[in-house]
């Protein structure tokens, strides 16, 4: 691998010098790049600004979704803080996304390093683990659903298992875990790949050199090969923690958010209540809070990855 | 020919956009062989081919109308959303279930006290859409065209083959049930993986429990300071609890069309479902022998077929076509037309001068024809008081104590909040 390092500056007309422009005079943007832009933010407006101002707006009203309504004002946000069935599902949500994002990102970067090895047939093997992405979520759901509910207890029946000698999707106390081995199994691909992409940016040198001085393969993984893929690491945790915060496909394959209401996840709550429940405003607020928490905690995730970037 | 500048491009293209953005609003329903054209809103699939030839036969009698169906799964939702829109069909079937109460309440649906489009239809049946919800004091804003029944349906063979009889009171079900575990049958067939498959032992129940009537009771909740608590329906969930011991052993892994299968295959002798569920477990044994029995009460006067209209017929409350719309629901509630609906579905009709012709139907009827029915108790649970899942989780665990207060402090909180926001 010859990494090739531009050391001379590109030839540049020396008449084209950039001019110094005064602070106290805007620069003048060529009109052709607004017109470029204006689509784009036309469509983003249409499309997602305005949705969510509307949606923010009729938190403060008693809208059912149609027909007449009326300003409520903060009414709908203090029946939330005080609604324990709106706490439970932030309950089980954070449970499972914590959850699910460590068990992801450990399973990816182990694979990550092993496809990353060499070994032959790699690119068989970088495909064959690719395509549990590619599946979509609701199948490989209802797929997992009858495995858990026909073949599993067998397996367990036959190990003489209490816990697992009964449907796990039946289990209020474990539930949630089938739902975290399903998500884990169809997001561990797409979390390989990036990490993939970020060992392929650590020079081969620094291995050379680390294996002059003596350093072990662990001791090569846990000072050289992590420190300098943390920004992968922290691109990865943020994503998949967001997306286990919206878990919703696997819920309605798998459990419905039962049993009882174990599994009722922020999205899953959402939909059911505020589409079919007709409580859209109610549940409407609920997904502005929802939206708020995420914006923090990933805004809170990159800056704590990013200030354990040493490179 | 001229060049195309910048200016006259961007130009173009914005009026091609403001073109197309009003494209959309140019489709109307006007065309131009002058007959009135209606839209029929359906929402059951089993029935689309009979509603198309009901409207072919229609359109050929009327020659002024022309009746086109729209056939929508997932009707309540579409509609609200036709509703948002201020677009609301002319001509709607739906399931007088708590979203007709609730749409019904805003006042949207037409008063069909003014037609005489109810003359026929029995009375008892009539009122049970007025308990879900009205638009007004002394309004009914549907007619109901096909009923089912929710009772326990039975396999005849089965019956006759372990050498039991339909119940009349819990006690003799109870009975039976030890009889059949005795000769190593299962009782009843459970599915509860669906959480809503308890529901149905719930409302048969406590429509015979509930004496007063089931509206009056809830109506008496609805009032948060009167004291009335679920603990009142104790003996209702008992039995539930009760009968789920009489079951198959894998009743917490089965889905409803696992149930239907299961059941269908003879792998019990009662299924405790409404009469909704025939044609699917024929389906999957069209020879299977079905008959239905009342869930018994305490005592057998108290006994009550717990019923919802299956289907009813609503229209905007003021509709841009309301004679033609009426002359379709007339001929709609004709009776060659309400008899070959309810052949086809496995229902009863709802005119005082037919009654089922099915032989899996008769054990409901004579309740029918005496005007013992009562209203699904289920029906009265706004529909953010997840009520099937704690059902389904206390079938699972047995708490009784944990379902009433959950169930109390649930509804006290949902009902609290409609009336905060009302």
């Amino acid at each position: 691998m010859t990494t090739q390092t531009a050391t001379a500056p590109r030839a540049s007309d020396p008449q084209a010098a950039p001019r110094t422009i005064p602070d106290n005079q805007a620069k003048k943007v060529d009109p052709a790049f607004i017109w470029m832009l204006l689509p784009a933010a036309l469509v983003f407006t249409v499309l997602l600004t305005i949705p969510l101002l509307t949606g923010i707006f009729y938190t403060f009203t008693n809208f059912k979704g149609y027909g007449d309504w009326h300003f409520v004002g903060l009414t709908n946000y203090k029946n939330l803080f005080t609604d324990d069935i709106i706490w439970g599902s932030y309950l089980f949500t954070f449970k499972y996304a914590i959850v699910a994002s460590i068990l992801t990102n450990i399973i990816a970067l182990g694979l990550a390093l092993v496809l990353n090895s060499k070994m032959k047939a790699r690119s068989f093997f970088r495909g064959v683990f690719f395509v549990p992405y590619i599946l979509p979520v609701l199948v490989v759901s209802y797929i997992f659903s009858y495995l858990f509910t026909n073949n599993l207890p067998q397996i367990g029946q036959a190990l003489g298992w209490e816990w697992l000698s009964t449907s796990l999707l039946a289990n209020e106390d474990l539930a949630w875990l089938a739902i975290v081995v399903v998500g884990v199994w169809q997001s561990v691909a797409y979390n390989t790949i990036i990490y993939l992409a970020g060992l392929q940016t650590v020079p081969e040198e620094i291995y050379e050199a680390s294996a002059i001085d003596g350093a072990g393969p662990v001791r090569r993984l846990w000072s050289m090969t992590l420190p300098l893929i943390i920004p992968y690491l922290g691109i990865n945790m943020v994503l998949s923690f967001k997306g286990f915060l919206g878990v919703f496909d696997q819920i309605v394959a798998l459990t419905s958010g039962g049993p009882g209401t174990a599994t009722q996840s922020i999205s899953y709550l959402i939909f059911k209540n505020g589409f079919q429940g007709g409580e859209y405003a109610y549940q409407t607020a609920n997904g502005v809070i929802y939206f708020l928490i995420v914006v923090a905690l990933s805004f809170a995730q990159l800056r704590f990855t990013q200030s354990q970037e040493r490179v | 020919m001229t060049a195309l500048s910048r200016r006259s491009f961007l130009a173009g293209t914005a009026t091609a956009a403001a073109l197309a953005a009003m494209g959309g609003t140019l489709a109307g329903c006007s065309s131009g062989d002058g007959k009135v054209h209606l839209e029929l809103f359906q929402f059951k699939s089993e029935a689309i081919a009979l509603f198309d030839q009901i409207c072919a036969d229609f359109n050929a009698a009327n020659p002024d109308i022309v009746v086109t169906q729209n056939f929508q799964a997932d009707n309540i939702t579409s509609l609200r959303a036709r509703l948002v829109k201020g677009d609301i069909p002319d001509l709607i079937t739906i399931n007088g279930d708590y979203n007709y109460g609730a749409l019904a309440d805003t006042g949207i649906f037409y008063d069909f006290n003014r037609t005489d489009l109810l003359d026929g239809v029995n009375p008892s049946i009539a009122s049970i859409l007025d308990t879900l919800g009205t638009g007004g004091q002394g309004q009914t804003n549907g007619v109901a065209f096909a009923d089912n029944g929710s009772g326990i349906i039975y396999n005849r063979d089965v019956f006759d083959s372990a050498g039991v009889a339909p119940p009349t009171t819990w006690d003799e079900l109870i009975e039976i049930c030890d009889e059949l575990t005795a000769q190593g049958i299962d009782p009843f067939y459970w599915a509860i993986k669906d959480n809503w498959t308890g529901a149905p032992a719930f409302s048969s129940l406590s429509g015979s429990f509930l004496t007063d009537g089931v509206a009056a009771w809830y109506d008496q909740r609805r009032d948060l300071d009167s004291g009335t608590s679920f603990a009142e329906l104790t003996p209702v969930f008992k039995k539930m609890h009760q009968a789920v011991q009489y079951g198959n052993a894998d009743k917490a892994a089965l889905g409803y069309n696992d149930g239907n299968q299961g059941f269908a295959q003879g792998k019990a002798a009662m299924y405790w479902h409404g009469t909704y569920a025939i044609p699917a477990i024929r389906s999957y044994n069209p020879d299977i022998n079905l008959g239905t029995f009342a869930t018994p009460a305490d005592n057998a006067a108290d006994t009550k077929v717990v019923s919802g209209v299956d289907v009813a017929l609503t229209m905007g409350e003021s509709p841009t076509h309301l004679e033609e719309n009426l002359r379709f629901f007339k001929y709609l509630m004709d009776e060659a037309n309400v008899t070959a609906y309810c052949a086809e579905q496995v229902a009863y009709p709802t005119l005082t001068t037919l009654s089922a012709q099915d032989p899996a139907l008769e054990g409901l009827q004579p309740y029918f024809d005496a005007g013992r029915v009562a209203t699904y108790s289920d029906h009265n649970f706004p529909p953010a008081i997840t009520l099937n899942a704690y059902m389904q989780q206390y079938l699972f665990n047995g708490d009784l104590d944990q379902l009433i207060t959950t169930l109390d402090t649930q509804w006290d909180k949902v009902v609290r909040r409609i009336n905060e926001t009302a």
